[in-house]
């Protein structure tokens, strides 16, 4: 289990952390669902005993990040964001030396070593060296080496990023697996389809706080009962315009080009809508019924798209 | 164990690296070659300065003082009759003179014998001992050179009552006298104001080398005082002068390899795994290190193959100067590595300093040919040390208590740069 309690902290005059409370229970995927610079590599790195904080506590297995450092890192297997190899050196030899360094030895490093490999399907190419794969070949390799000390707690740094639709899925197998296996898996992600797929409970963080909370339908309940539509256009509008003539309903402006609208029973109303809409002078391009997801409650919640 | 667990994989990664390998073995090999093969074993000295020798005058008559003079008052030779030792002034005898040549203090001494006045008087050969240390050949060559023009110039004289002497013994008295007026007639004729004639006619025979001729009045008897088995003198200036030199190359480049784990990300990976901070400065350090020792061993063992040096004169001291010269270049190559913040940078710094020390500190050059004022800068270069140890081993047969100061010196450096670069890494191991 692990426990954050009121943690801050700070890089100078940046707060990356602000106040974080959270509880994740032994066994969860629990995804870390936040844009570029919300606080989810600084919220890793100090689970990992990595950075140290201004303010809180942070407890694992009810040992402290604080003091039990040693014992935290032997638990603790981290997926780090970067891809963290050597690249003149093959996947086994890479593998070899950060079980080395975990302290495996003999005839298990080597055994753990394959295990690894074929769990990410690489074992046939393991005596290539890293130059010759692709990213996302690399990116496997790089998720592989944190598991061979078998930890029970494993961080993973948005570990999808630049890789091919086929690692992708690769590695969602690879994570659905652990995750059977009982460990305790946090997950970071700026793709909300990501945490959506794969976690059973998701935190999303901005700006270093965590706005919200939940398992994936907790989360929409947020969006409350009502409906969304989006209308996009096939010029740039002017989006006064529609707020006077559509002012009984809840309209954000998307973009230049695009309007959402929301509220309860909305649907039923649309036919309305349009005709409103086309009394106005822009070609509607497309009408989308959304469903509810991660991505419009982030919009809820912050007025920002959660991919800017 | 960590450390040993780093050290495991930069060597792995080290022989990965086909460039790195040629470049620590290889090249330095075929660079050595290509010196050895061009200067063949003997560099011409350019720009020399002032040559101070030593002088024993065991004759102590009027005309050995004023050959002392005469060579002192030459602008290319200061001579030293003796030296202070506590509040005393003591002259020097054979013995302290030859020591002193031994240590390295000078490169060679003159010694006047007894009968040196005598001799000339008799219109005798005047006899003359060099004593010289190997290493400095070439100054021998220019030193001998000279006397032997001065005596030429300044003691015509002296050349003449040889020559009058060598003229009655291969004529006889009577044919004798005649030649001898038939050549005073000669030189009036056409030299008015003989002494000038004299000097110049023999001057010229001096510079032309045209000793044939004219046999030399005097006898000179070089007394080699070290390393007279050895054979390939020089070749110990391009084997050692080469190998510290790419050394220097090789610890920047190893070095530097923690630059790279800083950028791949590999060092925060580590430090997030159970490692600590010192241990992979250690491991690095270690990991130079031992591939410079390893680039040195086989440097001086390719120098025993291809130039016979004599590497085995004496293996302890010559383990002690490899091991702490790798030391102080392995911290010099930490070092540039802490201070630089990228690859372009560690290249740039590290080529223009270690070019720059090792033709100041007589890697490329030997030291002894230099202008004074570079000799002096060069004190300041790591080279120098290095270099100063190793010749002193294989020229001057000295043993490890006799380059302490090397020793100590090249440590020092070690352990000064060091420190800095692990001060500077505790704050940017990672960022
Ligand atoms: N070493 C650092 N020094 C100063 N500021 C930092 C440092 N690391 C992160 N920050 C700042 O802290 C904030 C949080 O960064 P963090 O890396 O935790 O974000 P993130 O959620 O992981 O972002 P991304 O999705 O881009 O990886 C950002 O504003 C970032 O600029
Ligand atoms: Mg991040």
């Amino acid at each position: 289990m692990i426990e954050i309690k009121n943690l801050s902290k700070n890089y100078g005059d940046i707060q990356a952390l602000k106040d974080v409370s959270l509880k994740i229970e032994g066994g969860e995927l629990f995804g870390l669902l936040g844009p570029n610079g919300a606080g989810k590599t600084t919220m890793i790195n100090i689970l990992n005993t990595y950075l140290s904080f201004e303010k809180g506590d942070v407890l694992i297995n009810n040992f402290n990040v604080r003091e039990d450092e040693s014992k935290i890192k032997k638990m603790v297997g981290v997926i780090p964001q970067e891809i963290s190899l050597y690249d003149e050196l093959t996947a086994m030899e890479n593998l070899n030396f950060w079980g080395e360094i975990y302290g495996l030895s003999g005839k298990n490093l080597k055994q753990k070593c394959e295990d690894a490999l074929m769990l990410v399907g690489l074992f046939d190419r393991r005596n290539n060296t890293l130059k010759k794969y692709s990213g996302g070949m690399k990116r496997r390799i790089n998720i592989a080496a944190s598991l061979l000390h078998n930890p029970q707690i494993i961080l993973m740094d948005e570990p999808t990023i630049g890789v091919d639709p086929q690692s992708r899925n690769f590695i969602f197998e690879m994570i659905k697996q652990l995750h059977q296996q009982g460990k305790t898996i946090i997950y970071t992600t700026h793709y909300m389809e990501e945490a959506e797929k794969l976690c059973t409970k998701i935190a999303i963080i901005d700006h270093g706080e965590i706005i919200a909370l939940g398992t994936k339908q907790e989360l929409y309940k947020l969006l409350g009962e009502e409906d969304i539509t989006t209308f996009k256009f096939k010029e740039k509008i002017d989006f006064q315009d529609y707020k006077k003539h559509l002012k009984n309903y809840s309209l954000t402006q998307l973009s230049d080009f695009a309007i959402q609208l929301t509220g309860k029973d909305l649907i039923k109303q649309l036919p309305k809508i349009i005709k409103v809409i086309d009394e106005l002078p822009d070609e509607t391009e497309e009408i989308d019924i959304i469903q509810p997801n991660l991505e419009s409650v982030f919009l809820k919640l912050t007025g920002r798209e959660l991919r800017e | 164990m960590n450390i040993f667990i780093l050290i495991k994989k930069d060597i792995r990664l080290f022989f990965k690296s086909k460039s790195a390998v040629l470049l620590t073995y290889l090249v330095p090999m075929v660079i050595t070659l290509i010196f050895g093969a061009v200067f063949g074993g003997m560099g011409k000295p350019s720009g020399m300065n002032e040559i101070r020798i030593l002088m024993v005058d065991d004759d102590k008559t009027e005309f050995s003082e004023l050959f002392r003079t005469t060579i002192d008052s030459l602008p290319e030779i200061a001579v030293h009759t003796k030296y202070t030792s506590g509040d005393s002034t003591i002259l020097f005898d054979i013995e302290s003179m030859d020591e002193w040549i031994r240590r390295g203090k000078r490169s060679m001494g003159i010694f006047l014998p007894k009968g040196f006045e005598q001799r000339m008087k008799n219109g005798e050969k005047l006899p003359l001992e060099i004593h010289y240390d190997p290493k400095f050949a070439v100054e021998f060559g220019i030193i001998n050179g000279i006397i032997q023009k001065v005596i030429m110039s300044k003691f015509s004289q002296l050349m003449f009552n040889s020559l009058w002497k060598k003229a009655d013994e291969f004529l006889g008295e009577e044919k004798g006298n005649y030649f001898k007026s038939d050549i005073s007639h000669t030189v009036n004729k056409y030299f008015p104001g003989s002494s000038n004639a004299e000097k110049d006619i023999f001057s010229s025979y001096a510079q032309t080398d045209n000793f044939e001729l004219l046999e030399s009045p005097i006898e000179i008897k070089s007394v080699q005082l070290l390393g007279e088995e050895e054979e390939n003198i020089m070749f110990v200036q391009y084997v050692a002068g080469m190998a510290v030199m790419f050394l220097l190359f090789s610890v920047v480049h190893a070095g530097s390899s923690i630059l790279e784990e800083k950028n791949n990300g590999t060092i925060k990976r580590l430090l997030i795994a159970p490692v600590k901070r010192r241990e992979i400065l250690t491991g690095k350090m270690l990991f130079v290190s031992l591939m410079g020792f390893s680039q040195l061993i086989v440097l001086f063992i390719f120098g025993w193959l291809v130039f016979s040096l004599n590497i085995f004169k004496d293996i302890p001291a010559l383990l002690v100067m490899i091991v702490v010269t790798t030391l102080a270049c392995s911290s010099l190559g930490i070092l540039i590595a802490a201070i630089c913040r990228n690859l372009n940078q560690v290249n740039g710094i590290s080529t223009l300093l270690i070019l720059g020390m090792s033709a100041l500190g007589g890697s490329m050059f030997p030291s002894f040919l230099m202008p004074k004022y570079i000799q002096t800068i060069g004190k300041f270069t790591l080279t120098h040390w290095a270099m100063k140890g190793f010749t002193d081993i294989f020229w001057r047969n000295l043993h490890i208590k006799d380059i302490l100061p090397s020793i100590g010196i090249l440590l020092c450096i070690c352990l000064v740069f060091s420190y800095i670069a692990i001060r500077i890494f505790k704050k940017r191991l990672v960022d």
